[in-house]
């Protein structure tokens, strides 16, 4: 397997269990508030699973044999962002009548957002390390 | 003006230290004299030839199949070949860092995270260069000291 395809399937694999998290956060967040005292069997613990899949799956439009102009690259994320809140909307049942559609609109949209919060953190924290090796690297060439 | 050597041992950096009252034009061509014996490059700037010290240059881009050399003073074209010059220059620290970048490491000041997976290496002088997503791996590895420089 290409060195490429391995660092894009850890990728999706990093993306789908921050998903998971995120969106069970979500959901508990969102019943205590709105149903306090709903009650669900086993078979709603497979709902973030379910939603975080419909959240990785669009992560393909992002895929490019060349590296991305930014423009390019914020209209694949918008793009992006679309397909999944399409079909996580489909896959739940949302109607638009009742509002639900919206709201879990909404819920997508922060998700998402979380998520890439949470993606510039883990850049932010490999940027400071690289750049704590590049300072012993400079210091061990006598660098100038 | 006094002249000592000092030797040191193996685990230190190896370096001139020049201590003057005032950088006079001796101490500045005492200086060049030790960045040339460190290896130039032969570069064009309207139409003049010199020979610039690896020492002295920040990255090396190839723009329209042309070569050229960033040094602190000014930008020279080279008759080299971008992987000529990745293998000539890689133990001098420089790395290829995109398709048409070689990066000197011993002039990056930090690096940044920049969108799409993407890195920014900030230069010693100021100026900001990208580092590819496709090369991001192989420059953590060599900061890490895996790939040999």
């Amino acid at each position: 397997m290409s060195e490429s395809i391995k660092s894009f399937l850890v990728h999706m694999m990093t993306v789908y269990f921050t998903l998971v998290t995120l969106i069970t956060a979500a959901i508990l967040l969102l019943g205590l508030y709105m149903e306090p005292e709903a009650e669900f069997g086993y078979s709603a613990f497979a709902e973030p699973l379910i939603f975080a899949a419909c959240g990785t799956l669009p992560c393909v439009v992002m895929i490019s044999r060349h590296e991305l102009p930014i423009k390019a690259y914020i209209r694949r994320k918008i793009m992006q962002l679309i397909l999944i809140e399409l079909l996580v909307i489909w896959v739940s049942g949302a109607r638009i009548e009742d509002g639900s559609a919206l709201q879990f609109a909404i819920s997508i949209l922060v998700i998402f957002l979380c998520a890439h919060g949470i993606s510039w953190l883990q850049e932010c924290y490999a940027a400071r390390q690289m750049t704590a090796d590049l300072i012993r690297l400079q210091e061990k060439a006598g660098g100038v | 003006m006094d002249i000592r050597i000092l030797k040191i041992a193996d685990n230190q950096p190896e370096m001139v230290e020049i201590r003057c009252h005032f950088v006079s034009e001796q101490v500045q061509e005492i200086a060049a004299f030790v960045k040339s014996r460190q290896g130039n490059l032969t570069g064009f700037f309207e139409n003049r030839q010199y020979e610039v010290p690896f020492t002295d240059i920040y990255y090396i881009e190839a723009v329209d199949n042309r070569l050229f050399l960033y040094s602190s003073r000014r930008v020279y074209e080279t008759r080299h070949r971008l992987y000529e010059l990745e293998e000539m220059l890689r133990k001098k620290y420089f790395l290829r860092v995109s398709k048409s970048i070689l990066l000197n490491l011993l002039k990056v000041q930090a690096i940044r995270p920049a969108a799409g997976g993407r890195f920014t290496a900030i230069l010693k002088n100021g100026e900001e260069v990208v580092i590819s997503r496709k090369y991001v791996p192989e420059l953590k590895k060599a900061l890490k000291g895996g790939v040999s420089l």
